[in-house]
């Protein structure tokens, strides 16, 4: 008889094996290459529109180029994140993989590691391009180049990820549609969850309690936008990066287990 | 141990529509697939056959019973490491190329890298792929992705192989390809499960065979005892002698006029001899004596038209039990 020649996978090889599919995979697909062209158009955009402002240009390309940062990778993150796991049981390819000798939540992990990588690429590229304009284009180059311009780029970058954990959660047990909807969706009332408050604030009990419920269940990334203080240049306590950070951790946390929760029970 | 594969009284229900009905798939199925041999998984399409196959490679549980590898629980890591599968219709992540899956495949087989590297060239020239091996898989015909499949299968080296459908869509020659392919891969000691409706194949290299229907199993041993269990034929073929001499020869059941002769069939072996001998004696020339083998699709047919009869472990059923449902 055959003896078998292979071990257990180690899980880091798992996740690296499917990770690097993954990115491969991403980085072959149309959509990708649509957004990021989406996101040079919008610098350029700004660009020209601080040609036509006298007073303050700089602010023009950081608000415009911090948009486009933002656009960029959040679409990255909803748009190919909602079609990860959906596309594996839709063109079945998970199948394949699921008859060797890994875990269902491993190949989720490998499966978002490639995304994260995808989306760690499109932030250094986008974010070089971006540093690189505002330098050329920025008539006080000093001041443009704070510490929070730093930090809310990195602050952007946790966000994507955050998104993308949302997305691949979604995409675990609906289609790739859906998915883009629910997370478009989520991250929608997640940029207002003080407006929530607010309204939780003014309703009837009855219905304070709802919009409460909202605002603590839903993720808040309202942690992570630090637009105002980029262009008017307003200090940022660290503790509020540390506790973006710290945020963010938690909730992809709990995303990642919750998809893995449903992949494991889910019948392919 | 004497099985690779073993199924017992196994259950498969899905839940389909609005209200999440149970419909039951496989029921109370068991079979056993015997070490070495290569296993053919007969049925028509939705008897049940890629369910079953899902179950052995661990991709579902069942619903209720046993399916186990090599006494190892289906979908436990110990079985997933003895068993190689490929899917119906393959599907692959088609930028990659042949080369760079079977790495990846590899890599999620616990092998080492270096044993990857090893393998990836013997699979290859196993599987006639050499050749495209830095193509991508978008550029593979449905024959070369169908026999990539069985290089990811293999790239492992797993003691069994579960195969579904492995000869579907592919043209003749293709088929005589996989045919040979899985003849070589039995003689190299793996045990060999694959589902097929091409009758013909199962046939051709087959030892063991299980019939499924409609969820059911109707039988499942050695292919022989399937073939054996309808009476015997034989053909003759002669000249020589006109048709009224030829309404003395008792034996035949059949007897039609062909270009040149005629063509008699004698049920049983008895009756041979006895024919021929009355044959010439007339004075007639035998051109051939061949016995006729039933095929498994007549086999097949029969079956299918029979009602459903409780299964019996390893039975074969019955030719009388069919006739009479055919009747």
């Amino acid at each position: 008889m055959i003896k078998p020649i292979a071990m257990k996978p180690k899980s880091w090889v798992v996740i690296r094996s499917v990770a690097w599919v993954t990115f491969i995979e991403i980085i072959r697909d149309k959509v990708l290459y649509n957004i990021v062209l989406c996101a040079i158009l919008l610098f350029g955009l700004a660009i020209l529109v601080s040609q036509l402002t006298f007073i303050y240009p700089e602010r023009v390309i950081l608000d415009f180029g911090m948009t486009g940062m933002v656009l960029s990778c959040g679409a990255i993150a909803i748009f190919t994140g909602s079609g990860l796991l959906a596309k594996e049981f839709d063109r079945r390819t998970i199948n394949i993989a699921l008859s060797h000798p890994i875990s269902r939540r491993q190949f989720v992990a490998g499966k978002f590691a490639g995304l994260v990588g995808v989306l760690a690429v499109n932030w250094v590229l986008l974010g070089a391009l971006y540093l690189t304009l505002l330098g050329l284009l920025s008539p006080t180059w000093n001041s443009s180049f704070s510490m929070i311009l730093f930090v809310a780029l990195f602050l952007v970058c946790v966000e994507s990820v955050m998104m993308a954990s949302l997305a691949v959660l979604f995409s675990a047990f609906s289609t790739t549609s859906l998915s883009v909807i629910f997370s478009l969706g989520v991250v929608l009332i997640g940029n207002n969850i003080s407006h929530i408050r607010l309204l939780a604030r003014q309703s009837s009990s009855k219905q304070a309690w709802i919009f409460q419920s909202i605002a603590m269940i839903l993720p808040n990334f309202e942690h992570f936008s630090l637009g105002v203080q980029v262009s008017y240049g307003f200090p940022v306590p660290w503790s509020l990066m540390g506790l973006g950070v710290l945020y963010s951790s938690v909730m992809i946390a709990l995303c990642l287990i919750l998809a893995g929760l449903v992949i494991q029970a889910r019948e392919v | 141990m004497n099985f690779a594969l073993e199924v017992d009284s196994v259950d498969q229900s899905f839940r389909t529509g609005f209200w999440m009905r149970p419909v039951r798939v496989l029921n109370e199925v068991s079979l056993r697939v015997p070490l070495g041999s290569i296993f053919g998984f007969v049925g028509s399409n939705g008897a049940g056959k890629t369910t079953l196959i899902h179950l052995l490679a661990g991709l579902r549980h069942p619903t209720a019973g046993k399916v186990q590898v090599f006494g190892f629980e289906a979908s436990s890591i110990e079985a997933r490491l003895r068993i190689g599968y490929l899917p119906e219709r393959p599907y692959f992540h088609e930028h990659l190329t042949g080369n760079q899956l079977l790495k990846y495949y590899g890599a999620l087989s616990g092998l080492a890298p270096k044993k990857i590297l090893d393998r990836i060239p013997i699979v290859l020239e196993s599987v006639g792929m050499t050749h495209a091996r830095d193509r991508e898989l978008r550029h593979y015909s449905k024959g070369m992705l169908q026999r990539i499949g069985i290089a990811q299968a293999l790239i492992h080296n797993p003691p069994v192989l579960i195969l579904d459908e492995p000869m579907s869509g592919l043209d003749p020659l293709g088929r005589r390809e996989v045919r040979e392919l899985l003849l070589r891969l039995s003689s190299e000691g793996h045990t060999i499960f694959f589902s097929s409706h091409i009758l013909s194949d199962v046939e051709e290299i087959c030892d063991q065979i299980a019939l499924i229907h409609q969820g059911k199993i109707l039988g499942f041993g050695p292919i022989g005892k399937f073939l054996s269990v309808h009476s015997l034929e034989t053909e003759i073929i002669f000249q020589g002698i006109d048709e009224s001499q030829m309404s003395g020869v008792m034996e035949f059941k059949t007897c039609n006029k062909i270009p040149g002769g005629f063509k008699g069939l004698v049920m049983g072996q008895e009756g041979v001899g006895q024919a021929l001998s009355q044959l010439i004696g007339k004075g007639a020339k035998i051109r051939s004596v061949m016995p006729v083998r039933v095929s498994l699709e007549h086999y097949f047919e029969k079956v299918n038209l029979q009602d459903q009869k409780p299964w019996v472990e390893g039975s074969v059923i019955s030719n009388d039990q069919a006739n009479r449902n055919e009747a």
